[in-house]
């Protein structure tokens, strides 16, 4: 009794010192198989259970066996006392392909960097029995015949292309599934994620991996990657209660169905993301991905000043809609133009976003004129057609009408400059056209002859009226000259007209006035009698020669009124050659 | 002898040079009578098109640009209608018509006209000396030397010291005319040389420095009048009304003293 006491003592210390030793967090890793001895029409379940978390799970290789299903992972953990208890089994059921002994391999896992194995096991398969095993739990039939899996439309999308990821759940054979909620709900980091909402869950057939089952989707995630690279798809983990029916027959002779609890997970994706080709990337690219079309509409062209307008900028189609930019709107700065409304109009569907999203401007001119709005260009990237598709617009023109503007606008930018009631000018209607003067006449040698020329002259003018002064000293002598010409001339008229006495006397008097003009230096005007006399006194002339010629003078003006006889003329003309032979003698002497 | 022969030369010259231009110029009277009837009947292309046949052959006035920058106006070309406007001014800078039409084009950039610094001293002066009209001073130059030696010719006449006095007077007071209204247009030329005002073309890029590495600082749409500072191997030395510069590709820009081909 004592020795029996002694040894149970010493087993529940051995108990509780293992017990410690797990708190202490000894790592385990184990292998278990659900018979070790098995017919060949029965299945084998390997479980490789760890108590910690670990990367790089490898199983091995099941030589003699098929896998039927797995690596399915089943993760639990627990808080009892204050002590946490966790584990995660790594799953398979195996098909038996031969007959014979053989060995389940060693599995391998990393855990805080130490590889842990576990052991080998063997296993020995008989003939095929009878009847398969029957002594699976509920759970056993529940694990096998309820899987989650996800399935993505691309595994290598360019970047912002739409992808969708769809969870499935599989259900086996006669097994139903009574609720399900996500236990660990998948982060998409660096994708932009939408949800898709499942409206009614159909089950339809289908073969997964060799085994039919009835399939449902339930969940579909649209995913647009925002980053290039390797992106891994963390596993969406189900918690799933599950009813699977047992051998037992109910009073009525249904099936009765044991209750269990299936946590699925289904497998980490990897997605490669492309980049978008660098190359023929137009400036006008602001990361629309898909394919679309492109318009800029105002809803009028022609409008009065002060009254608003609308422009629409709007892209339709399919693609990342929500994730880039609209081109801005640039207008004319006398337009005033406020902040844009954005619109989005978006059916998400397994295909993608597909819609249309739009700015619409409001713009209101000032200002009478005509205002050009420069067309827009948008670019996306056509992932099937793996090119760039630029579409651009038409340029738009505004025609503001002077019109009722009512006040005053108040808010004008102060810049502008304000024209107001005053219209566009018509063109002018004449023109002065001339040639364009390229340049300054400070290189145009015309110029300075004609600006230089005068200073040229003046040395030339100054010689010319030095010369003419020079000459002016000698005018009178050259005057006197060209009065005894002239007398003399007169004279000689007179003689050749002796027949006809009118002629005679006025050419004799005028001979007679130039022959004084040149002695006495005076002018026709002044010439009264008595001038006459005082001056050729004043030259020494005798007054018996002075009073002849007076007389002679007379005569002539006497001659003009009363007709003279020829002979008296011939009487004349010798006296005027006498006085004027006297007058000459007497002033030389 | 000489200078008679020079001056019958240069008369001939002048004479054979009118001739050719008369020929020009009915050819030019038939174009702007087309561009006219044109722009009347808004065909504005040709009208553009006549008008430019003008400008090419070497005529101009300010008419010219101004019926041209209608034309540009009116068929959308912002650009263009600036810069024929602006010449217009160029040639006229008082013409109320050029200025009026200038504020409609003006409102069809895209830019924000800049706000103009407030002028220096300096800098109003130049703008003063760079309209100066170069024919006023050419006559002026030549007037006042030929007034000169008319004067100096009747100081030298005159009979009594009045007019002597008189005729010393506006001689001294011609030939100042004369030298200044010359120094005026060496001045004229030299700040005209400085002063080069130019329009943008499309949307150009602003830069640091003139290399398209060069970080860019703002953007410039088509219409917007930049002075041209200096110049390097088809760049230049932008600044703006309100005073920012940067460096700018020249084959985005069109200067407004610049010639037709």
């Amino acid at each position: 009794m004592q020795q029996i006491k002694r040894v149970l003592l010493g087993m529940l210390a051995l108990v509780w010192a293992t017990g410690m030793w797990a708190q202490d967090k000894e790592i385990l890793f184990e292998v278990s198989v659900s018979k070790e001895k098995l017919g060949l029409n029965e299945r084998l379940r390997v479980d490789f259970t760890m108590n910690r978390d670990g990367d790089h799970f490898e199983a091995p290789t099941f030589k003699g066996f098929k896998v039927l299903m797995g690596p399915s992972q089943s993760t639990s953990s627990s808080w009892i006392n204050g002590v946490r208890s966790f584990s995660r089994t790594f799953s398979f059921i195996l098909q038996p392909t031969a007959k014979g002994s053989w060995t389940i391999g060693q599995a391998e896992i990393t855990i805080d960097g130490t590889v842990y194995k576990t052991a080998a096991k063997k296993v020995e398969v008989t003939e095929a029995v009878a009847k398969p095993s029957d002594e699976q739990t509920a759970q056993d039939v529940a694990d096998q015949n309820v899987r989650v899996i996800s399935e993505v439309s691309k595994t290598n999308p360019y970047l912002n292309e739409g992808i969708l990821i769809t969870y499935k759940l599989l259900v086996g054979n006669g097994v139903n599934v009574t609720n399900f909620n996500s236990v660990d709900a998948a982060e998409y980091t660096h994708f932009w994620n939408q949800d898709l909402p499942i409206n009614a869950y159909n089950f339809e057939p289908t073969t997964y991996e060799g085994k039919s089952y009835q399939s449902v989707v339930l969940k579909r995630v649209l995913l647009y990657p925002q980053k290039t690279g390797k992106l891994s798809l963390k596993p969406y983990t189900f918690e799933l209660s599950v009813d699977v029916p047992t051998n037992r027959r109910d009073f009525f002779g249904r099936p009765l169905y044991a209750p269990a609890t299936r946590v699925a997970t289904t497998a980490e994706i990897t997605i490669e993301v492309k980049e978008l080709p660098v190359e023929n990337r137009p400036a006008s690219f602001t990361g629309a991905v898909g394919s679309f079309d492109f318009f800029v509409t105002p809803n009028k062209t022609a409008l009065d000043t002060g009254t608003a307008l609308e422009v629409e900028v709007r892209v339709t189609g399919k693609g990342n809609l929500k994730l880039f930019s609209l081109p801005e709107l640039k207008v004319p700065a006398a337009l005033e133009r406020y902040a844009p409304e954005n619109k989005q109009k978006i059916n998400n569907s397994r295909t993608g976003m597909e819609g249309s999203i739009s700015d619409t401007y409001t713009i209101i001119p000032n200002f009478q004129g005509s205002y050009p709005i420069p067309g827009l260009e948008f670019t996306y990237f056509d992932p099937k057609a793996k090119k760039y598709v630029t579409r651009s617009t038409e340029e738009i023109n505004i025609q503001a009408l002077g019109g009722a503007v009512s006040g005053e606008p108040t808010n004008t930018p102060s810049t502008t400059p304000t024209v107001r009631s005053e219209g566009f000018r018509f063109i002018k209607l004449t023109h002065q056209l001339a040639p364009i003067s390229s340049g300054s006449f400070i290189e145009d040698l015309n110029f300075y002859l004609i600006w230089l020329i005068p200073l040229l002259l003046l040395p030339i003018l100054g010689w010319w009226i030095r010369y003419n002064q020079a000459r002016g000293n000698d005018l009178g002598a050259l005057k006197r000259k060209a009065s005894s010409r002239m007398a003399k001339k007169y004279l000689g008229q007179a003689q050749k007209a002796l027949k006809t006495p009118d002629n005679f006397y006025l050419a004799l008097e005028k001979s007679m006035q130039h022959f004084l003009k040149a002695r006495l230096s005076i002018e026709t005007a002044d010439m009264t009698h008595d001038t006459i006399e005082e001056l050729l006194m004043a030259q020494g002339v005798s007054k018996e020669v002075s009073g002849r010629l007076i007389e002679l003078l007379n005569r002539c003006a006497m001659a003009r009124y009363s007709p003279k006889k020829i002979s008296d003329m011939h009487e004349d003309y010798t006296a005027a050659l006498a006085v004027l032979t006297d007058l000459d003698k007497q002033h030389q002497s | 002898m000489k200078t008679r022969l020079l001056i019958l030369g240069l008369l001939l010259g002048n004479y054979c040079l009118s001739w050719g231009q008369t020929n020009i110029q009915d050819q030019a009277d038939a174009w702007w009578a087309e561009a006219q009837k044109a722009y009347q009947e808004e065909r504005y292309t040709e009208a553009i098109e006549q008008y430019q046949k003008i400008s090419q052959s070497g005529l101009a006035d300010e008419a010219l640009y101004f019926n041209l920058a209608n034309a540009y106006y009116k068929s959308n070309q912002v650009g263009n209608s600036i810069y024929y406007y602006e010449k217009a001014l160029l040639l006229n800078p008082e013409d109320e018509d050029v200025a009026a039409n200038l504020a409609y084009a003006q409102k069809m950039t895209l830019d924000q006209a800049a706000t103009p610094l407030a002028p220096t001293l300096g800098a109003t002066m130049v703008r003063s000396i760079v309209h100066w009209n170069p024919k006023y001073l050419k006559y002026g130059a030549w007037l006042g030397m030929w007034l000169f030696v008319a004067f100096v010719v009747l100081y030298r006449l005159g009979g009594t010291t009045r007019v002597k006095k008189w005729g010393f007077a506006l001689a001294t007071l011609s030939l100042m005319t004369g030298l200044m209204c010359f120094s005026a247009e060496y001045l004229r030329d030299y700040w005209t040389s400085k002063d080069q005002p130019a329009i943008v073309f499309g949307v150009v890029s602003i830069r640091e420095a003139p290399a398209v590495s060069a970080p860019e600082l703002f953007t410039l749409n088509e219409g917007t009048k930049v002075q041209v500072l200096e110049e390097l191997e088809g760049w230049g030395h932008i600044a703006l009304a309100d005073g920012t510069q940067g460096w700018m590709e020249l084959s985005g820009l069109k200067k407004l003293r610049e010639l037709p081909e």
